[in-house]
């Protein structure tokens, strides 16, 4: 019995903190039994590419997304804190296949809903002020887009007779702000954003992953070692 | 992996998992589809640009995209986006063009486009299917977002020399043409 114990306690050291096993998580997310396996091959890779502890820091999650383990950025950190639900500055395997699962095709749409609305809700504060979407554009703009569309920008408007000083992102903020800030209190609270997300579906579309549906593939290697089959 | 799926087993009623570009399933169905049928957005009339919101626009953010976790490929190898002052009715017609010219089967829809090339029967060398929408920005400025759904990476560097040489973009680092690293 002693000895059996030890077996036990053993197998339990050789996972990290926050590993789960898959048939907890299957049985939680829209993910198989192999899928989950084959998400944990991918997750021992991420998390033994720069600190081998089986835990995916910042700089390890930049170097999966971005293949530059230096890129940082807004949104990327939004959703490293995101991913990491124990905020406990590391993303665990646990953390990592129930965060991957709301980006699942058959993950349910309000969890996308929702999820989406804590990305863009920077501060935290409940709401998706008007600031932190400009925030947003402005990261985005640096970061994304040259210089030379500030300046295409500029010179439209010039030409079409807009006052200079106008933004055209301010515009483009203002007017979203219009369509979705139905309570007219400067920001948008959880009820309008699922209200504006419904009219405007296209948003959400970052929100689904297809490449989840084709995990079992991507992985393969999993396949000789699974005891389990999927059903 | 291209072991896996050259295999005549493999090829056995396969087809490749299509990435959902859209969020409406029968978007592209080839029976469904006729001018009839398009539906279009709130009061907007069928023939008008996506007036883009704030969020669709920060969405572009390939930082934002996941999936980097899966693809071997960068980013900038998958997707790219660029400006132009042509109306969005010009863009949709020369990306038509250029990609009917280079042996694709085109679909469209409003301002979305969907492009595919595939020599069934041999290897998969050559094949490619993309998907391109254009975006108002304002009434002088649009995007164009051109993505890989699947396929050739070669052939669909080409597409896109082609379309950027066309739309008067020169590509790389070269004015409008963004490339999604900063």
């Amino acid at each position: 019995m002693h000895t059996l114990m030890g077996c036990f306690c053993l197998k339990k050291l050789r996972h990290k903190p926050g590993y789960e096993a898959p048939i907890n998580l299957a049985s939680e997310t829209p993910f198989t039994v192999n899928e989950v396996e084959a998400l944990y091959d991918l997750f021992k890779k991420l998390s033994s590419s720069i600190i081998d502890d089986g835990l995916i820091h910042k700089e390890e999650f930049q170097l999966a997304l971005f293949k530059n383990s230096n890129k940082q950025n807004l949104f990327a950190d939004r959703i490293f804190d995101l991913f990491d639900i124990k905020h406990n500055g590391v993303i665990e395997f646990g953390e990592f296949v129930r965060s991957l699962s709301v980006f699942h095709p058959n993950a349910p749409e309000a969890d996308k809903i929702a999820f989406l609305f804590r990305l863009y809700d920077l501060r935290q504060t409940g709401c998706i002020e008007a600031e932190e979407i400009l925030t947003f554009h402005l990261i985005f703009l640096l970061y994304d887009l040259n210089r030379k569309l500030k300046e295409m920008v500029t010179a439209l408007l010039c030409e079409n007779n807009m006052s200079p000083s106008e933004d055209v992102v301010d515009l483009i903020v203002e007017k979203t702000m219009m369509e979705a800030d139905t309570k007219r209190d400067g920001k948008i609270d959880d009820e309008e954003w699922k209200e504006f997300v419904k009219k405007n579906p296209s948003i959400i579309k970052i929100m689904t992953l297809s490449n989840l549906k084709e995990l079992t593939l991507a992985f393969p290697s999993f396949v000789m070692n699974s005891g389990v089959s999927d059903l | 992996m291209a072991g896996i799926k050259n295999d005549e087993w493999f090829k056995q009623d396969y087809s490749p998992a299509v990435p959902d570009d859209d969020e409406e399933d029968t978007y592209f169905d080839d029976e469904a589809f006729s001018m009839s049928e398009m539906a279009y957005d709130g009061n907007k009339s069928p023939e008008s640009p996506t007036l883009i919101n704030a969020f669709q626009l920060i969405g572009m953010s390939s930082y934002l995209d996941l999936s980097g976790f899966f693809e071997k490929e960068d980013v900038s190898e998958r997707k790219i986006r660029f400006t132009s002052n042509h109306s969005a009715k010009d863009l949709v017609a020369r990306i038509q063009d250029i990609a009917t010219e280079m042996g694709f089967r085109v679909q469209m829809k409003n301002r979305r486009l969907k492009a595919t090339r595939e020599h069934r029967g041999q290897k998969c060398v050559g094949n490619l299917s993309i998907a391109a929408e254009v975006f108002e920005i304002s009434p002088s400025l649009y995007v164009v977002e051109l993505r890989k759904s699947y396929g050739d990476s070669t052939v669909y560097r080409q597409l896109c020399t082609k379309l950027s040489k066309d739309l008067g973009v020169p590509m790389g680092q070269g004015q409008g043409l963004i490339s999604i690293e900063a």
